[in-house]
Order: structure tokens, then C-alpha cells, then sequence
């Protein structure tokens, strides 16, 4: 595997990790949302 | 109630009836005695109170024999005189101009006359009083700085008119920056380290323009390119606290 | 809007991917350091983007005094400011690899850098005022009054002395100097970093609401 292509294949699994914190705080927010 | 004002143009809040008759006349004639009677108030107090503008002065006085001191006049090669002293001239007088300009608005909250202005006054009337004065004091520190420098740091300057419409420019510009953001930073607590937080950004690119306009003028050309930055900049500056005028002085 | 979000996965895997593995390296640079456009460009219009975003809902706050405009004009500037530093960092990566410096005083690196100050002031002016009414009135003033005075900082300011900063983007020509596929990702790039930037926005600024009402509900 070249070197670039292992760059971007570390950076999309960081941006998949920020994508799924992103989902779950947007979740997590929304339950708040109703309970007030 | 005939309560005699103090200042021509500006009346008291006991004399209720008038509030409403200086809202409505808000621009009509009368402004400018208006602004002109904030003005004069102020340099009365500050002269009264004397401690404050003596510091202003004397630190012009100590920044200016500090760098006379370091450089003196033939401490520098001749060919990089002329930028060194343009950005120290602008260094001192903004130092000089920044421990007086944010008082502008302090003041009336220290002493608890701001409630009082802002019953009487607009807000863009009370803003251009105090930018008017923060002008004047700051061509004030200009008059006894520029002299100095001339003699104690051999500037030599091709074209003297150059620099007085960049002193009157670049004057203008600082006193309506800070005069705005005084009114912002006036309720915090941490007034002054916030005002240099908050001013010196939005000043730096006054700052470089006017050291750019001194520098050509020092070398004997008229500076357009840079004035023409810098009257833009003074005009953006007065029509943004000019429309924002009412926001940061209501209560 | 659920499925939007969702896009965005697929969307910005495909264009990092690309990033490093579509456009060939651009001449005049040195190795692969020219695929820093593809972040560092998208950063920067990403700040800028938020910072008139907080100009506009300021206006709106200070028009129709909607607490909900302060709380997006909050949330705004502090996602601006994040991707400003993210701006100064992938700026600073190439000037190194470039320049042989992290950090130069390069005329753009300043006013960057000068611009992230004085966002990062509104948000001490904030913490500064205590009564919610009044902090959201003065922080709106002064990002107004910063926006106008924003282009000189940023515009001008680089102008009076030389930048060794590249011209691709913004020159005075006012074209965009890439090749096709280079043009491509970059752009592609732009509309995925504005997404991700809306996304942003509406989290940072509806937890900025849920805390508000919180406060609300038990008065100190």
C-alpha cells in the first residue's frame, strides 16, 4: 500500500469516527429537545 | 422646575419635559451645540481631574526619551531610518492615545452619570461628543510627540502636509474605534484588559496603513494608495458605530 | 435533513479519498505538499463563512431581539474560530514543509491570525457580561462593527507588504489556477466542509438553546 493512499485511508476512518460522535451528540440533543 | 444646565445644549434630567422635545430634535439643529457641550464636558473634566491627561502625557514624554534614548538620532544606518521612525512614531502615539482613549465611557459609569446621559442625550450624540474629544486629545499628544521626534530623532520629512492629513486620518480612525468599543467594554468588569483584547485587532489595520502613509510621506511622496485606505477605513468605521450607535449605549 | 446528515458520511470519505489519491501534485510545490488545498482552503472559507453567518443573525438579533439569533450568532463564532485554528495549523504545516518555517509573519499568516483574535475577543466580551439581555446586545454590536471592519483586515492589510502566500484561490487575476481534477476535489471539498459546517452550527447552537432554557428554569 502506498503512503498516500494509507493517509487516506487514516484520515477517512477519523472522519468516520467524528460522524458517528457528531450522529450520536445530534441524537442525544434531540432527546433533550423533547424532554423540555 | 427651572433648573439651569451646565454645558450650552445640554440639559438636565430633572427638566423631564425637555427628554422627549431632544429625542424628537435628534438631528435637527441643535446637534451639533449637542455634541460640541459633550465634548467640551469631558475635556473639563479630565482637565479638572488633571492626574488622568498629565499620565498621557508623560507617557508620550518617557516612550519618546526612551527611543531617543536607545537610537538617538545616529544610531541607525541612514537608508533604514526612515521606516523605523515611521512605525515608532505610530507605536508611541497609539501607546500614548491608548491609555487615555478608553476612559471615554468608563468614566460615566464610575461616577454614575451614564444613566443620566442616557435619558438625555441619542446615543449617536453621545458617541460623537466623546469620539470628538478622544480626536482632539489624541492631535493634542500628536503636537507635543511629532516636535519631539522631529528634534531628539532627526526625522527628516519630504513632505510635511502628507503627514498632517495622515495624523489627522489616522487620528480620527483611532478615536472612533475606541471611542465605540470604550462604550462596549464600559459595564465589564475587566474593562481595560478587554478593551485591549477587543481593540487592538480592529486596529492593527489602521496602525500599518498609517505607518505606510508616514513612511511615503517621510521620503518626500504624497501617500494616495495608503490614505485613500485609511479615509475608507475612517469612513466604514463611522457608519458602522454611527448605525450600531444605539445598541451599545441603551441600557 | 436526516438523510442529508447521512450523506455526509459517504460524501466526505469519497472526497478525502480523493484528496490523496485523484490530482497529481501541483507544479512548483514541493513532494505532495500542494494536496494541503483540499483542507487548509476549505478551513479558511469555512471560518469566514461562520463569522458572516454571526454578522447576519446579530443584524437579526439586534432588529427582532430573538434570544434563539444570539445563541446561533454564539455558536457561529466559536465554530468559526475552530476552523480559523484549524486554518493557522494546516497553514502552518505547509509553510514548514514549504518555507522551512512553522511560522513566518507572512502577511496572510498575520491577518489570520489577527482575524482569530478578534473573534476570540467577542468570546471574552461574552464571558465577560453577566446579564444575558445586555451580553447578547454588546456581543452583537461588536461582531457587527467587526464585520465591517473585517475586509480591511483581511483584504488590505496583506496588500501593503509582499506575501510569499500561493495564489491559487485568490489572486489578482481573479481566476481559480488548477487543473480539472484538482478543480474538481477542491470544489467538491468547499461544498462538503460547508455541510459539515451547518451540521456544526445547528448542534453547537441548539445546545447553546437547551443550556439557556436550563439556566431558566433554575434561577441562581
Amino acid at each position: 500500500m502506498s503512503s498516500l493512499g494509507y493517509l487516506a485511508a487514516v484520515n477517512v476512518v477519523i472522519w468516520v469516527g467524528l460522524f458517528l460522535y457528531l450522529w450520536l451528540l445530534d441524537r442525544r440533543i434531540s432527546a433533550a429537545e423533547r424532554g423540555q | 422646575m427651572n433648573h439651569e444646565p451646565k454645558f450650552p445644549g445640554m440639559r438636565s434630567v430633572e427638566d423631564e419635559k425637555s427628554v422627549d422635545g431632544l429625542r424628537l430634535t435628534a438631528h435637527g439643529p441643535g446637534s451639533i451645540a449637542r455634541v460640541w457641550a459633550i465634548c467640551a464636558k469631558d475635556a473639563t473634566q479630565e482637565l479638572r481631574r488633571r492626574i488622568a491627561i498629565v499620565a498621557v502625557f508623560f507617557f508620550a514624554a518617557t516612550a519618546l526619551a526612551l527611543v531617543s534614548f536607545a537610537i538617538g538620532p545616529f544610531g541607525l544606518p541612514e537608508e533604514d531610518r526612515p521606516p523605523l521612525q515611521a512605525a515608532l512614531l505610530w507605536i508611541i502615539l497609539f501607546f500614548a492615545a491608548a491609555t487615555g482613549l478608553p476612559r471615554a465611557f468608563a468614566h460615566e459609569e464610575e461616577t454614575g452619570t451614564a444613566f443620566a446621559l442616557r435619558k438625555t442625550l441619542p446615543a449617536t450624540l453621545v458617541l460623537a461628543g466623546k469620539t470628538l474629544f478622544n480626536w482632539l486629545l489624541f492631535l493634542a499628544i500628536a503636537a507635543v510627540t511629532i516636535p519631539g521626534f522631529l528634534v531628539l530623532l532627526d526625522w527628516r520629512v519630504g513632505s510635511p502636509a502628507a503627514i498632517a492629513v495622515t495624523v489627522l486620518a489616522g487620528g480620527y480612525g483611532l478615536a472612533v474605534v475606541s471611542t465605540f468599543l470604550s462604550a462596549l467594554s464600559a459595564r465589564s468588569g475587566q474593562r481595560s484588559v478587554l478593551f485591549v483584547l477587543i481593540a487592538f485587532p480592529l486596529l492593527v489595520p489602521l496602525l500599518l496603513t498609517a505607518i505606510a502613509a508616514t513612511l511615503e510621506a517621510t521620503r518626500g511622496d504624497f501617500p494616495w494608495m495608503p490614505l485613500r485606505v485609511l479615509i475608507a477605513y475612517d469612513g466604514a468605521a463611522t457608519g458602522a458605530a454611527y448605525m450600531l450607535a444605539g445598541a451599545a449605549w441603551e441600557d | 435533513m436526516k438523510f442529508l446528515k447521512l450523506l455526509l458520511l459517504p460524501y466526505l470519505s469519497a472526497v478525502i479519498a480523493a484528496a490523496f489519491l485523484w490530482p497529481e501534485p501541483a507544479e512548483g510545490f514541493l513532494g505532495e505538499s500542494s494536496r494541503i488545498v483540499f483542507f487548509h482552503v476549505p478551513c479558511a472559507w469555512t471560518s469566514t463563512l461562520a463569522f458572516l453567518v454571526a454578522a447576519a443573525y446579530s443584524l437579526a438579533y439586534l432588529r427582532r431581539r430573538n434570544p434563539w439569533h444570539d445563541d446561533i450568532a454564539a455558536a457561529a463564532v466559536r465554530i468559526g474560530l475552530l476552523f480559523g485554528v484549524l486554518t493557522l495549523v494546516t497553514g502552518s504545516l505547509f509553510a514548514h514543509i514549504m518555507w522551512g518555517s512553522w511560522w513566518n509573519w507572512d502577511p496572510r499568516e498575520s491577518s489570520y491570525l489577527l482575524l482569530v483574535f478578534l473573534y476570540g475577543a467577542y468570546v471574552f466580551l461574552r464571558a465577560s457580561i453577566e446579564d444575558p439581555e445586555r451580553r447578547a446586545r454588546i456581543a452583537a454590536a461588536y461582531a457587527l462593527f467587526a464585520a465591517v471592519l473585517m475586509p480591511f483586515l483581511v483584504f488590505v492589510a496583506p496588500r501593503i507588504t509582499a506575501s510569499l502566500h500561493p495564489q491559487t484561490v485568490i489572486n489578482p487575476q481573479g481566476r481559480i489556477l488548477m487543473d480539472a481534477p484538482t478543480k474538481t476535489v477542491f470544489f467538491g471539498a468547499l461544498f462538503g466542509f460547508s455541510g459539515l459546517f451547518l451540521w456544526l452550527l445547528s448542534l453547537e447552537a441548539r445546545l447553546e438553546r437547551l443550556s439557556r432554557a436550563r439556566r431558566n428554569a433554575r434561577p441562581a
